[in-house]
């Protein structure tokens, strides 16, 4: 009896849990050129999808921004996704390196901006 | 016009700063877009407001949510004009310089006239560019809920720093 209304209680705050989370902690996985594209062609339903969500954007490495704070661009076809990194990446990128880096798109200026960036796949080797 | 008449930085640096009763506040922004138009002085600096990042996440998030609502209002921005600007000062400049510059600012959906003074000095082989001004959160509408005024200052500090390469 008691074992089976800790099983329910278990269950059901596991799935408040999840339900409070996963709108927020679900990360969208989307091409630099495909994000950029709905940015430049419509701002407002480009928010609505991404503004303060988790990105996670596939692209070419177009430029190397700086070190303070380290910040990089993705090509994106007719403009790029600015990558601000918490902490410079333990692996050395290059123009030309395709990466998928997850950041928290932030919206869109000249470029879309993500901060909070970091690197989850490379294909720098 | 070509690139050449214009100076650019993608990764300017805006830091606000309130001194409260109970608790500083303190946010900083390295993402701020600023581009100098070298033939007339023109400037236009904008910024997203969810790339302020506070020491703590949970002053962030009301930030974001609570007083400047950044998913209704993305942006801030200032559009304005450096006066008596000449291009050429920057070619040689050796000492600091400052125009005085004046314009418009947008912040919470809610634009005023505002006027500050910039100072361009150079830097390593770059021209770095400050400015500091104050804002009153009133004038922008940014309504704080009473609960936490005593934690809020009225009015917080603004400084913008940019770096542009020499063309």
């Amino acid at each position: 009896m008691v074992a089976g209304l800790i099983f329910i209680a278990t269950v059901v705050i596991a799935g408040v849990i999840y339900l409070s989370k996963s709108p927020e902690t679900s990360t969208i996985y989307v091409p630099a050129k495909t994000l950029v594209e709905h940015y430049a062609s419509n701002e407002k339903s480009a928010d609505k999808q991404y503004l303060g969500k988790t990105v996670a954007v596939s692209g070419t490495v177009a430029q190397i921004l700086g070190d303070s704070p380290y910040s990089i661009l993705l090509e994106g076809g007719s403009g790029y996704v600015q990558c601000e990194f918490k902490t410079k990446p333990a692996t050395e990128i290059e123009e030309g390196n395709n990466l998928t880096v997850q950041g928290l798109c932030t919206g869109y200026l000249l470029d879309v901006i993500l901060t909070n960036s970091k690197i989850i796949t490379d294909e720098t080797n | 016009m070509s690139n050449a008449q214009r100076l650019m930085d993608r990764n300017g640096k805006v830091h606000f700063f309130s001194e409260a009763p109970l608790e500083d506040i303190e946010a900083t922004n390295k993402q701020a877009l600023a581009v100098l138009d070298l033939s007339n002085g023109k400037v236009a600096v904008s910024m997203l407001m969810k790339g302020f990042h506070f020491e703590k996440s949970l002053m962030e998030e009301h930030f974001n949510e609570n007083y400047v609502e950044s998913d209704k209002h993305p942006k801030a921005s200032f559009s304005g004009q450096l006066e008596g600007f000449d291009a050429s000062a920057l070619d040689n400049i050796t000492d600091s310089l400052q125009f005085p510059a004046s314009g418009k600012m947008s912040i919470h959906g809610v634009t005023n006239d505002v006027e500050t003074v910039v100072t361009f000095k150079p830097e390593g082989g770059k021209i770095s560019v400050r400015t500091q001004f104050w804002v009153k959160v009133d004038d922008y509408d940014i309504d704080i809920p009473k609960m936490v005024i005593s934690n809020i200052a009225e009015e917080v500090l603004v400084t913008a720093q940019f770096s542009f390469e020499r063309s």
